[in-house]
């Protein structure tokens, strides 16, 4: 491969034979102690109230990343409360009693008025038609009035506030079907800082600025959901796909849940779901271990050890046929296909992936070839599992965006096309080979950064049991036969599992009623 | 998260699933670079109390905390070394991950792209790579490089293009090779320049679907003027003009090594590695290139701007003008000024409109500066339908505030604390290191800008922020656009002025370019016309035609498999036409006129008038009518011109493009035996935007003594579309007029 300059012509025969030369030799030779080394570095504790903490040190860059996994996420979530592990992920950085007030005690006094006008608002909006408009105004009006006293008191912003004084990168928090998680980077020397303020909203959260939060939290669900036709379609297919499972709850939850939500509501869901023994927290960067693990006894210790939290007992319904939905937009065609595959725990999690790399990983992908390379009917094309969470039985999503004069019925066609190849031959031994050297070569890469570590190991650990499991991913996926992959293909991709959202354009779908 | 295979050809669609709940400011760029840490120990003493249940008096958690010193390190410093033949490299070592990562600067972009070939840079980076070099296909690079876990990419952007190289440690050479190859001996094969172009044509088609894109893009307009390299748009006729010698040549001018700055960082040994990139690139040669003169940022002009959009309830909204350069000596001052107004969950702008007004997820500014013109400055902000007016209102009062008021000492010692204390961050990975050396080099920024620019920050005052404030900040030439849905807006958007509506609609691809054609070319295709002419019955009888009324069978291909239905054309020559279609499985009648000015539809649920583009293409049907094409050759109005030969089922058909003024066009395939037009082809418009669409026509009869075909089966984009064929066929019979009226 060295000396090809000048080499014009290469034929195809030499240059496979050099590629799977090539294959072989770096396979054997990959960084084979390296996983080793790292796996060995890294230390786990866990508090007496159950809260586990795991530290990676590394001591290139004196800085550290911070990273808490709550086992709580919008599966949770009962019906008529949708929306509220998000709502309390907002909260999360509104302080506490002590942090983001001015006088606690003025505040709370108020905030406890306005929970209850809240009440007695919701308790009127809830007879919908029948509602006395007059008592509602008068009721809003006293709402406001005490809103805006209560604002003198609070401070909301505080708590971000310090920490951006103090330096901090990248604050933030996200929340997904499985999980609520928060973090951020600091100097390294100021670890006890994170201790001190990430314990304490765990602590004491005080809900402060609830209701004008709320609209935010709305305004995310308009960007995000109702003025995004992809986000509208992805709702869709959720609540397609899904009868009974919470999985077909929308993310973020429904408009009308998050306009009833209370602050009770918010902190029972807090109650029930952030057990210390139901988050773990990871921190990788420039510390020492002992100090972590001292302070994390001296500053999570004090959070109260509570029940473990329920589990989602509903379980999907086998799906008895073919499901499907077009929603009409004035933008172009899209179509999301999604066939019903098991939890992240099943023995066979490890063929979805492997199929997922042939498939939509990269231009030698066979999607990409097929559908964006050779017949030009998709700009971007893809496949991926663990839609809308990985902890229950979930999805398996392929999706495209049809090619300029194309549509999403050729789309479709040529999908199943290569589903169809997928279960009838066996995939080839060159493209497992592909699919062992990237997953290896994709862990080294990630531990190159301290956030996506942290965030590996915490994600590790509640979905799969334990963080060392992402050392062991290598393995699962090396064990993955090209058998494995025709056998689930045969078994998960079937019709009748199969659900299928739609965005038609406008105009098109005037003209086939018009047929 | 969950595993570390990457998906890295997701696009938009995961981005929605995985996110939910960000707290970010999206729009806002990350802090600023800082050099030396400040570290600001916070006086006092005794550590955090446990939990107190008596909040009102007790100390917050951090109050308490003594920070020990930081332990900093003395950041690495890449090295650097410019070649014999101009190339400037620089070296970083990082034994860590047994990783070595290459970024590469050229100089070029798309600011030095024609006009009239816009895209060009983009799509000269993206063949460059899929296309190939002159010894290996671009799909046997992808194999190589997949194999491998390896990556190598080419991209042009704006006004600077970049090339990337991964590979794990023990595959350099090969990643090496290939980057080299990729640089000095891309072959641009045809087959991914028209991928390319699908491509671009696609992103065309789409660019109207996100609000948040048509509000950058249109913002952009506003400020640089739509003509602007800055701001300037692809589109279907940039991208068809595009050829396969324009990529070669664009490559050519920019693809020198004393134009290239190339950084390697990783698991390498730097005289070994120096010695490798030596002798791969030294029969590089260099060139001498002309750079035209940047173009200009013109001061921005006070405008309202409104883009319609029926289907959000949110509105975007952006606004600003004309920035700043990072040289300029105020930038320090600009910076700490851009912090406290809306940069951080901490600013003005994210407290005002987001946390106490509760009308934002999404609010902030950036810092306004370019490298080497003038950045832009600006404010973005999405709020729902029924706040946009308030929420422009409550922007501009922060605004204003900005300029009128001194910031307090707590604002300030926030910003500069917060720069100070994150300045650590700028040098926590070498790759930041690296990739900032390299910026600072191609723009010609000093290599320790940041230390200086940290240790401006740390002088800025008060007083310094609000004269930038003042000076810089001018909101009565905000340039302002809105886009959303006008009807559900809480005040009009004209109580913040005169507000102008911006037309979105997609410009359609003109008739195909032709070269100025050649008298013999027009002589031949006027000669086979004639004979063409006197084939289908004459002059003369065909201009008798009055009216056609046919009956037949109409089959469409739809998705649901293929649909019958019976059909009746009525055509009154020249410009009226009705269809009327009968769909036997449903006995559902549907009709759709044309009376030369618009088009309607009738069907059980009413009468519903068609859109205009869709009026259009009954104009440009009555255009392409063979009897209308033969009747009209003498006018001016249609040019005609001989295009070859092209085979079909073993024969040679005549090809003759015929066009009209306003840039009609249609191309028919004439048997040279029985003088029978057998096919045509056009550009149309379907429901997915512009396809080619043919019309395959067979089944020749005579009726009347004119010609005409019984059969025609129509393809679009390649695939079979529907089938007409005809039973009856009445030429000059009575037409009622009241067929077309509404």
């Amino acid at each position: 491969m060295r000396q090809r300059r000048g080499m014009v012509i290469q034929t195809q025969i030499k240059y496979n034979a050099l590629i799977f030369l090539l294959s072989i030799i770096c396979a054997t030779t990959l960084w084979a102690a390296g996983f080793e080394d790292v796996e060995q570095k890294i230390n786990e504790h866990v508090l007496s109230n159950g809260m586990k903490f795991i530290v990676l040190e590394r001591h290139d860059a004196p800085v550290f990343s911070g990273y808490i996994y709550a086992n709580v996420g919008a599966v949770d979530e009962n019906i008529g409360n949708t929306g509220i592990a998000h709502v309390f992920e907002h909260m999360a950085f509104k302080g506490t009693t002590t942090v983001g007030t001015k006088d606690y005690q003025a505040e709370k006094a108020l905030m406890d008025q306005m929970d209850e006008l809240f009440d007695e608002l919701r308790t009127e909006w809830s007879k919908g038609d029948r509602a006395d408009a007059e008592k509602i105004t008068q009721l809003e009006a006293k709402f406001k009035a005490i809103q805006e006293e209560a604002a003198q008191y609070s401070n909301g912003e505080e708590y971000t506030r310090i920490l951006e004084q103090e330096g901090a990168e990248g604050v933030n928090a996200s929340t997904s079907a499985d999980s609520t998680m928060y973090y951020y980077s600091l100097p390294s020397n100021r670890i006890e800082l994170w201790m001190a303020l990430e314990s304490v909203r765990f602590l004491n959260p005080v809900m402060r600025e609830f209701f004008k939060e709320k609209e935010v939290i709305k305004e995310e669900r308009r960007l995000r959901v109702e003025s995004s036709p992809v986000g509208r379609l992805i709702e869709e297919l959720k609540g397609l796909a899904y009868r009974a499972h919470p999985y077909g709850q929308p993310l973020g939850g429904h408009m009308s849940d998050i306009s009833t939500t209370t602050r009770q509501e918010a902190l029972q869901f807090f109650e029930e779901h952030y057990a210390p023994s139901n988050m773990v927290a990871a921190i990788v960067g420039d510390v020492e271990t002992d100090q972590v693990i001292q302070m994390a006894e001296k500053y999570f210790g004090r959070i109260p050890s509570r029940p473990d939290p329920p589990l989602v007992e509903t379980v999907e319904p086998e799906q008895l046929g073919e499901r499907r939905i077009k929603i009409v937009e004035q933008t172009q065609p899209v179509i999301l296909m999604a066939y019903h595959k098991p939890s992240v725990n099943h023995p066979d999690d490890a063929v979805f992936d492997a199929i997922t790399d042939i498939l939509a990983a990269g231009r030698t992908s066979r999607l990409y070839r097929r559908l964006v390379r050779d017949e030009k009917i998709s700009i971007s094309v893809g496949a991926f599992p663990g839609f809308p969470g990985n902890k229950y039985p979930n999805l398996f999503v392929f999706y495209s965006f049809p090619a300029q004069g194309h549509n999403n019925l050729e789309n479709e066609e040529a999908l199943l096309a290569e589903i169809e190849k997928l279960k009838a031959e066996p995939v080839s031994e060159e493209e497992l080979k592909k699919v062992k050297r990237r997953s290896k070569a994709g862990l080294i890469r990630s531990l190159g950064s301290n956030m996506g570590m942290a965030g590996q190991l915490c994600s590790y650990e509640f979905l799969m049991g334990s963080w060392r499991e992402l050392f062991k991913s290598l393995e699962r996926i090396e064990r993955v036969t090209a058998d494995d992959i025709q056998r689930v293909a045969n078994e998960y991709f079937v019709d009748s599992h199969r659900s299928v959202a739609e965005i038609v354009t406008e105009q098109a779908a005037t003209e086939a009623e018009e047929d | 998260m969950k595993k570390p295979i990457s998906h890295w050809i997701l696009l938009s669609v995961l981005l929605i699933l995985a996110a939910c709940g960000s707290k970010q400011v999206e729009i806002l760029q990350p802090t600023v670079a800082s050099a030396v840490s400040a570290d600001a120990a916070l006086a006092s003493q005794a550590p955090v109390e446990n939990n107190s249940e008596h909040p009102a008096s007790a100390r917050k958690p951090h109050e308490d905390l003594v920070y020990p010193p930081l332990n900093q390190p003395q950041p690495p410093v890449p090295e650097r070394i410019e070649l014999d033949n101009g190339m400037i490299v620089y070296l970083l070592e990082d034994h860590e991950l047994p990783i070595i990562d290459i970024a590469v600067r050229i100089r070029t972009g798309s600011i030095y792209e024609p006009a009239d070939k816009v895209g060009l840079a983009d799509m000269t980076g993206t063949v460059m790579r899929t296309g190939g070099t002159v010894s290996r296909t671009g799909d046997e690079l992808d194999e190589i490089l997949e194999s491998l876990a390896a990556s190598v990419e080419v991209g042009i952007g704006q006004d600077s293009g970049s090339a990337s190289m991964s590979v794990l440690k023990e595959d350099l050479d090969t990643g090496l090779s290939i980057l080299a190859d990729v640089l000095m001996n891309p072959a641009f094969r045809e087959d991914k320049l028209e991928l390319a172009k699908v491509q671009h044509r696609s992103a065309i088609a789409r660019r109207n679907d996100d609000a948040r894109s048509i509000t950058t893009r249109e913002f952009r307009k506003l400020i640089y003027g739509a003509d602007s390299p800055y701001a300037r748009t692809t589109e279907y006729d940039t991208i068809n003009s595009i050829t396969r010698e324009d990529l070669v040549d664009f490559h050519q001018k920019y693809f020198r090594p004393n134009n290239i700055i190339l950084g390697v960082l990783g698991d390498f040994d730097s005289e070994e590695l120096l010695a490798k990139i030596k002798t791969i690139f030294r029969e590089w040669e260099p060139g001498d290139i002309l750079f035209p003169e940047k173009p200009e940022v013109p001061e921005t002009t006070r405008t309202i701007a409104l883009v319609i959009k029926e289907d959000v309830n949110q509105t975007n909204i952006r606004m600003g003008h004309k920035g700043w350069l990072r040289k300029n000596e105020d930038y320090p001052a600009l910076v700490v000024m851009s912090q406290i107004l809306g940069i951080g969950f901490s600013s003005r702008l994210v407290k005002s409109i987001r946390v106490e007004k509760g009308l934002a997820y999404s609010v902030g500014n950036n810092y306004g500066a370019g490298y080497d013109v003038p950045g832009v400055f600006l404010i973005a902000c999405g709020t729902k339908s029924g706040s946009t007016v308030t929420a422009i209102e409550a922007i501009f009062e922060e605004v204003e505030r900005m300029r009128t008021e001194e910031v307090t000492d707590e604002e300030l010692k926030l910003a500069i604390d917060g720069f100070m204390n994150s300045s650590v961050f700028d040098y926590d990975t070498r790759s930041e290191i690296l990739s900032r050396a390299l910026r600072y080099e191609y723009y010609g920024y000093p290599q320790d800008f940041v230390e200086q620019l940290m240790a401006g920050i740390r002088k800025v005052t008060k007083a310094d922020v609000k004269r930038v404030a003042e000076r810089y900040l001018q909101p009565d030439k905000f340039a302002l656009i809105a886009v959303g849905k006008p009807n559900d807006f809480d005040k009009p958007l004209n109580t913040l002025g005169e507000v102008t509506e911006i037309d979105i609609t997609i410009p359609q691809p003109s008739a195909e370019p032709i070269s100025e054609a050649e008298g013999e070319d027009i002589a031949r295709a006027r000669s086979i016309l004639a004979d063409v002419t006197e084939a289908y019955g004459g002059l003369e009888s065909l201009q008798s035609v009055r009216t056609i009324v046919t009956k037949g069978q109409l089959t469409v291909d739809t998705p649901g498999g293929m649909m019958q239905m019976a059909i009746r054309q009525s055509y009154v020559y020249p410009d009226k036409l009705r269809l009327d279609m009968t769909i036997q499985d449903m006995g559902m009648e549907i009709s759709q006129i044309s009376d030369g000015q618009s088009a309607w539809m009738v069907t059980p649920q009413g009468v519903q008038s068609l859109p205009e583009s869709q009026a259009d293409e009954f104009k440009k049907g009555w255009f392409r009518d063979s009897i209308y094409l033969l009747t009209h050759l003498a006018s001016d109005e249609l040019s005609v011109q001989y295009m070859g030969t092209e085979e079909q089922d073993g024969k040679k058909l005549d090809v003759i493009l015929v066009r009209n003024s306003i840039g009609y066009s249609v191309k028919l395939f004439i048997d040279p035996e029985t003088k029978s037009i057998v096919k045509k082809t056009y550009r149309t418009l379907s429901e997915e935007g512009p396809v080619d669409a043919e019309e395959l026509i067979d089944d020749f009869r005579d009726v009347s003594g004119i010609r005409s075909g019984f059969r025609t089966v129509i393809y679009r984009n390649g695939k079979r579309a529907a089938e007409v064929t005809l039973s009856e066929f009445t030429i000059n019979a009575e037409v009622d007029e009241s067929l077309f009226e509404k």
